[in-house]
């Protein structure tokens, strides 16, 4: 016989209190589950009477339909979680509000212990008993109808362990919030402040760092949020996703959720029952809370009015001041319920307004010396260098793509330590042409140091050193790393279509797949020699890209996607491509060519009649469309389209590395071909051109003058 | 019984509650009185383990109370508005109570019910003020606490409800030695209760004393004296604490048995004399007007 006072007793009184909760979060399940199981399951079926579909493939639809939504939707389902989890964490606790209810229930003799865990748990069973029943019930559904197996089944399974540890953390952080409050609508504010409070002082810090900082690097910032539920419940989806297993993030997620909740516990022990319809339950917090969240709104606030007002600092001074006082003011008359009580408490402002000012400081003189910083000769271990990316992807072991910084960390960074010192110490943001990059600088205690900027593009010996090592070549090229190949070409060989072309931006060739490996190796080879110096001074030839394709109901999509470049010293590569019939010495050949039509844009000329405007007219100048200033001309004789097709360079192509001026901005080409062809057929891209600016044709500026 | 021992509380900056110390024993009607912020009600939710003493220390048959389970079972709170659950009718509360209290008497909860005339199907929102307090006293008498502490419980009932609530309780102390602590801030509405009486002024007690006590050891004398001598005699040899004259005519408030008084009074030759029981009212102002308080504004405002 269950004794009177058992646990099980004390969840089913707890439970008929709370039965409306029960109801709601039922049809919540009912409606997102079975329900729209078996929408879903009804739609695909029909579509599969429709496209006439049967035997595997239709049971592959529904199969792909019952997954997407038992095993994959987890972010849809995490708002949801997430929703009830804040509801049923305010609703189970929110007697604490009520001074006629506390008087009840912090009565009778029940411990405290006792009437959380009754509370706590109930609190799971609520969202979590109809979860699973209706998640059951939705696979009974896709069961019937032919969409439902094993893999889906764990799949599930996994996604609904996920959901459990999302619910649980979301769950803790809302009973923290309403033990630290004492009303619904604080409640409701400090449990979003708890989730998201990270993420904003984060993306502050950030944003001031990016002010105030010259060489500060994007890749710096951390997208780690420790505090936050979703973070973790993102990162061991991810994992789940891949295949793996997310132990870290499964056990930062347990090791948070156990800590919120032990916090929570802590403060409802220590929660005096005359905190019930106060603002803020504990006296000791108030001032402590105060101070955390108008620090950051007043630096906020400084960084909004600066954008707005374009860095006007006495503008900025005062709006700090005023945001300061402003959100004191605010949070006193919420704490006391009383707007006599906005300018009370004197020392709390004065304090807030003097963190302000101190972190401002911090940014605004750079009191850490974050510019002033330089590697260490003896301390660092290598660096890792993130140029310009271009359309490079790079892929992982499982073939899932990753960012470039996060491959090139994975990789041997360039142990010139040196040349890496010394590029360092060149740091410039002046000049003609520029070379900006990322670098991390690996510290042989394990820290990492990130810093962006910029070099001077005359200093060719640092840079070859390190655009030439093996070290770069490896972290920039994928397909360079023998080891990386050796897994692409494994997940490659597994997939029928395969295409490599090459592309030069205005032909596309046709190369066999089954070469790619002497493709690969004779780009090697030629890379060997490959530094700064190449990507500075040669015009690419072209590029070759290779694509692996895959295929699902008749159509084809792409699966990877690689891409080499082809410059003028790839003597191995460029010999091979002449082997099969493919000219690299020039992009076009005039003979093809019907005629060419350039467009001069007359920059010079647009930004001198812009100015002269702006004199006539003031601020009320209308502006300048290109097409006023612009003179487009097509040229037929073959003389000229000879002088022409030598100048051109492909948009397509890169440009990255080459000086301001090198390829004229001012012409924009297109090609008209003999044999009718049109740009269209072959399109990859943009197949118009620009004009190398030191073979452009002496008589092209007389013939496309402005009148 | 119930210990209290140098307890204070504060709320924020405002002291409620200061340095109270009192005992209530049990098998007595235990009368708190004091005007509204006395600090009442603030001792009762200590008492009963809702607030936590800010020092000292609170007993029940030996046990501290707060969190404290073994304690708490023998205490029923009724606070000035007592909660019940959202649309719960007097079942739905009994099936409460009787998962929190163990020995909580449903078979006389049910009689009792029955006999106040009150619906047990009936949701307790439709109920009146009056009919609320009366179910909340049935629970508390029926919980199998011993200590029944009610704030401001009996204002308001009737005066029929009020003798069988005061039977109930007759019956109960009897039976089980229930002990209730009432609360209010009317003394007349405790004379007829009580058989001690704590009187709580500003955070502190002024006074605490058994009714019986203070009504036989206090009377009240008038009295016309037939000449100068034998009122000197009769005003000598007696503990008066408050003399009036209106007249020829005397009026004393005098400490002493009635037996004690009337064998002084009559060796002294009078013209009129009368021997008056005090009521509570009158006993509580003698008292704390000898303490240097002016009562009449404390209880009467």
């Amino acid at each position: 016989m269950m004794s009177k006072n058992s646990f099980l007793v004390s969840l089913k009184e707890n439970s008929k209190r709370r039965i409306w909760l029960w109801i709601v979060s039922e049809l919540f399940w009912l409606f997102y589950y079975p329900v729209g199981m078996a929408m879903l399951m009804s739609r695909k079926m029909e579509h599969n009477r429709i496209d006439g579909m049967v035997g595997e493939a239709a049971r592959k639809r529904l199969a792909e339909t019952a997954e997407a939504w038992l095993g994959g939707g987890y972010n849809t389902t995490a708002v949801l979680v997430t929703v009830v989890a804040v509801i049923c964490a305010i609703q189970g606790f929110s007697y604490l509000y009520s001074r006629k209810k506390v008087d009840l229930y912090h009565s009778v003799p029940v411990k405290k212990s006792r009437r959380f865990a009754v509370i706590f748990t109930n609190g799971i069973l609520i969202c979590f008993v109809p979860y699973l029943v209706n998640l059951l019930l939705a696979m009974v559904i896709a069961w019937f109808s032919g969409g439902m197996n094993g893999h889906i089944f764990s799949k599930a399974l996994i996604a609904a362990v996920l959901h459990l540890l999302l619910y649980l953390g979301i769950y803790g952080f809302a009973i923290l919030a309403v033990m630290l409050t004492g009303n619904l609508v604080i409640t409701v504010f400090a449990t979003v402040i708890f989730l998201v409070y990270e993420l904003i002082v984060r993306l502050l810090v950030e944003a001031y760092m990016i002010k105030f900082f010259s060489y500060y690097c994007y890749y710096s910032s951390r997208d780690a949020l420790y505090l936050s539920p979703f973070w973790y419940f993102g990162q061991a989806a991810e994992v789940f996703d891949g295949g793996g297993l997310p132990l870290a993030a499964l056990f930062g997620m347990l090791l948070l959720t156990a800590a919120i909740t032990g916090l929570a516990y802590y403060c409802y022990w220590k929660r005096p029952s005359e905190a019930a319809g106060k603002a803020m339950a504990f006296e000791k917090t108030k001032a402590v809370v105060k101070l955390f969240l108008t620090v950051p709104f007043s630096l906020g606030a400084a960084l909004i009015v600066d954008d707005i007002v374009v860095s006007n600092g006495v503008l900025v001074v005062f709006s700090v001041i005023i945001a300061v006082i402003l959100s004191n003011a605010v949070i006193e008359v919420i704490y006391e319920a009383d707007i006599k009580a906005a300018f009370r408490k004197k020392r709390q402002i004065l304090v807030s307004g003097l963190c302000t000012a101190a972190i401002a400081s911090v940014f605004c003189f750079d009191l850490i010396g974050y510019d002033a910083w330089e590697p260490s000769p003896e301390k660092l271990e290598d660096a890792v260098f993130l140029f310009s990316r271009g359309n490079m992807e790079y892929v992982d072991e499982n073939m899932k793509t990753v960012g470039w910084e996060e491959y090139a960390l994975g990789k041997p960074g360039v142990k010139d330590i040196e040349a890496i010192c010394e590029l360092s110490s060149k740091k410039t943001e002046e000049g003609d042409f520029l070379v900006w990059m990322d670098v991390a600088y690996r510290m042989k205690n394990g820290k990492v140091v990130w810093r962006n900027f910029a070099v001077n593009g005359d200093e060719e010996e640092l840079l070859n050193r390190i655009i030439g090592s093996e070290e770069y070549k490896k972290m920039a090229y994928q397909n360079y790393d023998d080891n990386d190949y050796a897994y692409i070409k494994e997940y490659v060989e597994t997939h029928k279509i395969k295409e490599i072309v090459f592309h030069n931006g205005f032909r596309v060739e046709n190369l066999n797949p089954e070469e790619a490996d002497t493709v690969r190796e004779l780009w090697k080879k030629d890379m060997e020699n490959f530094n700064y110096s190449t990507l500075r001074d040669e015009f690419q030839c072209g590029v070759i890209e290779m694509e692996t394709k895959g295929e699902w109901n008749q159509n084809t999509y792409s699966i990877y996607e690689s891409s080499i470049s082809v410059y003028p010293s790839f003597s191995h590569l460029r010999g091979y491509l002449e082997e099969k019939g493919i000219g690299t010495d020039t992009y076009l050949k005039a003979e093809d060519i019907e005629s060419i039509t350039v467009t001069n844009n007359h920059t010079e000329e647009a930004v001198k009649l812009r100015k002269e405007m702006e004199k006539k007219y003031g601020d009320n100048y209308y502006m300048i469309d290109m097409e006023d200033v612009s003179v487009t001309k097509t040229f037929t004789e073959e003389d000229k389209i000879k002088e022409l097709a030598e100048a051109v360079y492909p948009s397509y192509l890169s440009r990255q590395w080459k000086g301001a001026g090198e390829i004229s901005s001012d012409y924009y080409v297109s090609i008209k071909y003999k044999d009718g062809r049109t740009d269209s057929a072959v399109y990859r891209g943009d197949t118009g051109a620009s004009l190398i600016a030191d073979r452009i044709p002496g008589w092209l500026d007389a013939e496309t003058a402005y009148k | 019984m119930i210990e209290v021992t140098n307890i204070s509380k504060s709320y924020a900056d405002i002291l409620a509650v200061d340095r109270v110390s009192v005992q209530m024993r049990e098998n007595t009607v235990f009368g708190l009185i004091g005007t509204n912020g006395a600090g009442k009600s603030t001792v009762l939710r200590m008492i009963a383990g809702v607030l936590k003493a800010d020092e000292g220390s609170i007993t029940v048959d030996g046990i501290p109370v707060f969190d404290q389970v073994e304690a708490k079972k023998k205490i029923f709170f009724i606070a000035d508005e007592p909660y019940f659950f959202a649309n719960a009718n007097a079942m739905e509360m009994e099936k409460y109570f009787s998962t929190v209290y163990e020995e909580f008497l449903r078979e006389d909860f049910y009689r009792y019910l029955e006999s106040f005339g009150l619906d047990k199907k009936r949701k307790i929102n439709t109920f009146s003020k009056g009919m609320k307090k009366q179910l909340a006293l049935l629970y508390g008498i029926c919980s199998g606490a011993r200590y029944l502490l009610c704030d401001e419980t009996f204002d308001g009932l009737d005066p029929v409800m009020r003798q069988g609530i005061k039977s109930v309780f007759a019956k109960e102390m009897e039976s089980r030695g229930l002990t209730p602590i009432i609360a209010s801030h009317n003394l007349r509405e405790l004379e007829d209760i009580c058989d001690h009486v704590g009187l709580l002024h500003k955070g502190g007690v002024l006074l605490s004393k058994d009714l019986e006590d203070m009504k036989c050891n206090i009377q009240k004398v008038q009295c016309v004296f037939s000449t100068e001598e034998d009122k000197k005699k009769g005003m000598e040899g007696v503990d008066i604490i408050k003399e009036e004259k209106r007249g020829s005519l005397h009026t004393l408030t005098v400490r002493g048995s009635r037996e004690e008084i009337i064998g002084h009074f009559a060796t002294v030759d009078t013209v009129f004399f009368e021997a008056l029981p005090l009521s509570l009212e009158e006993i509580f102002i003698s008292e704390t007007e000898v303490a240097g308080y002016d009562v009449k504004k404390l209880i009467f405002g």
